[in-house]
């Protein structure tokens, strides 16, 4: 073995060693990567909404009442205010409200059709609190001009309601009696 | 946007920053998961896996060291424990000590340095020695207990490659 070949790899390891060589991976591994980062997001948050729900109605009630408060906040925030029912805010909230009701419905009506009913007291208590929290944002924008912010936790509250609606059927279901 | 930034970020849940960070390093891990394994499929596997524990385990990622050295720490541990995992991965490494005859590589279409071209046409275990003790640097120790194998046998196996690759030059 020529003296010139040890050479010739001792610096062919020190140059990499300096400055190692990356290798240009396939240009769809990134894709599967955030196929498997989506998968574990969507399952954390499958996971944090069962245990969210099974905490019942004190954590409900924590954050309505967080809700109280921003939507008090922000109605007392409303220095030049547009007349009542003015505000594009308002008529968006009434356009979502209008879209919430018919999903619930449509939720209720395909449950009931495969024969599950919910008679859940806690849940009838749990919704009447989101309704009265939902009320509270609307009459808060239609006594002032509104924000995204109020319009984001109308959202929010929409969510709750079908995300409620939905795990009770999930988890509680009561064949209807027939 | 500077690494540390993006390693915030990414903590919190942002793909996007993490996507940035994959950007940034993935030609060197896969680089070097490509050197262990000389099989693109098993390495395309890997990273995957490297960079999804990655992110897993970035809010536990406390600053003292580098980010690369951290990732490629990271990418070296799922690397060697993925691969013993495998079957096939015992079989090759007995084939390994059985054959001298070069190993076909899958390395079609990558684009490969001169040292790389010569890494992966080595056996499998006496490439795997070559990698950790000449490019990262790990002790034959390290490097036995990692493989499994005795510490003289590293060291063979280490000389074994230097005079293979030397043949090849």
């Amino acid at each position: 073995m020529s003296k010139n070949k040890e050479q010739q790899l001792d610096a062919l390891i020190a140059r990499h060693r300096s400055d190692p060589d990356g290798i240009e991976p396939p240009e769809s591994l990134w894709d599967g990567i955030e196929q498997r980062l989506q998968a574990q997001t969507t399952e954390r948050h499958d996971n944090s909404h069962r245990t969210w729900w099974a905490a019942g109605g004190g954590a409900l009630a924590a954050s309505l009442l967080a809700v109280a408060v921003l939507v008090g906040y922000n109605g007392t925030q409303s220095g030049t205010a547009k007349a009542p029912y003015e505000s594009p805010y308002y008529a968006a909230a009434a356009q979502m409200i209008s879209t919430q009701a018919q999903q619930v419905s449509a939720l209720q009506s395909g449950y009931k059709l495969a024969g599950l009913e919910q008679n859940d007291e806690q849940l009838a208590t749990q919704l009447q609190q989101l309704a009265n929290a939902r009320q509270s944002v609307l009459e808060a924008l239609a006594s002032g001009p509104g924000n995204a912010q109020q319009l984001e936790l109308l959202r929010w509250i929409n969510e709750q309601e079908l995300a409620l609606l939905e795990q009770s059927y999930q988890q509680k279901p009561t064949l209807k009696q027939i | 946007m500077s690494d540390s930034n993006d390693i915030k970020l990414a903590a919190n849940g942002d793909k996007h920053a993490f996507k940035r960070l994959y950007e940034r390093h993935v030609r060197g891990v896969y680089g070097m998961v490509f050197r262990l394994t000389a099989d693109r499929s098993l390495a395309d596997d890997l990273v995957q896996e490297i960079f999804v524990q990655a992110w897993q385990s970035l809010p536990k990622f406390d600053g003292r060291a580098k980010f690369s050295t951290w990732l490629f720490s990271l990418a070296n541990n799922v690397g060697i424990t993925e691969m013993r995992k495998q079957t096939r991965w015992f079989k090759r490494n007995e084939r390994a000590v059985e054959f001298n005859t070069k190993e076909e590589a899958d390395s079609t279409t990558l684009d490969l340095g001169e040292l790389d071209k010569l890494i992966v046409q080595l056996p499998e275990q006496t490439r795997q020695v070559f990698v950790l003790h000449a490019l990262q640097d790990y002790s034959h120790q390290q490097i036995a207990d990692m493989l499994n194998i005795a510490e003289g046998t590293s060291k063979s196996q280490f000389f074994r490659a230097k005079k293979m690759m030397q043949e090849w030059l």
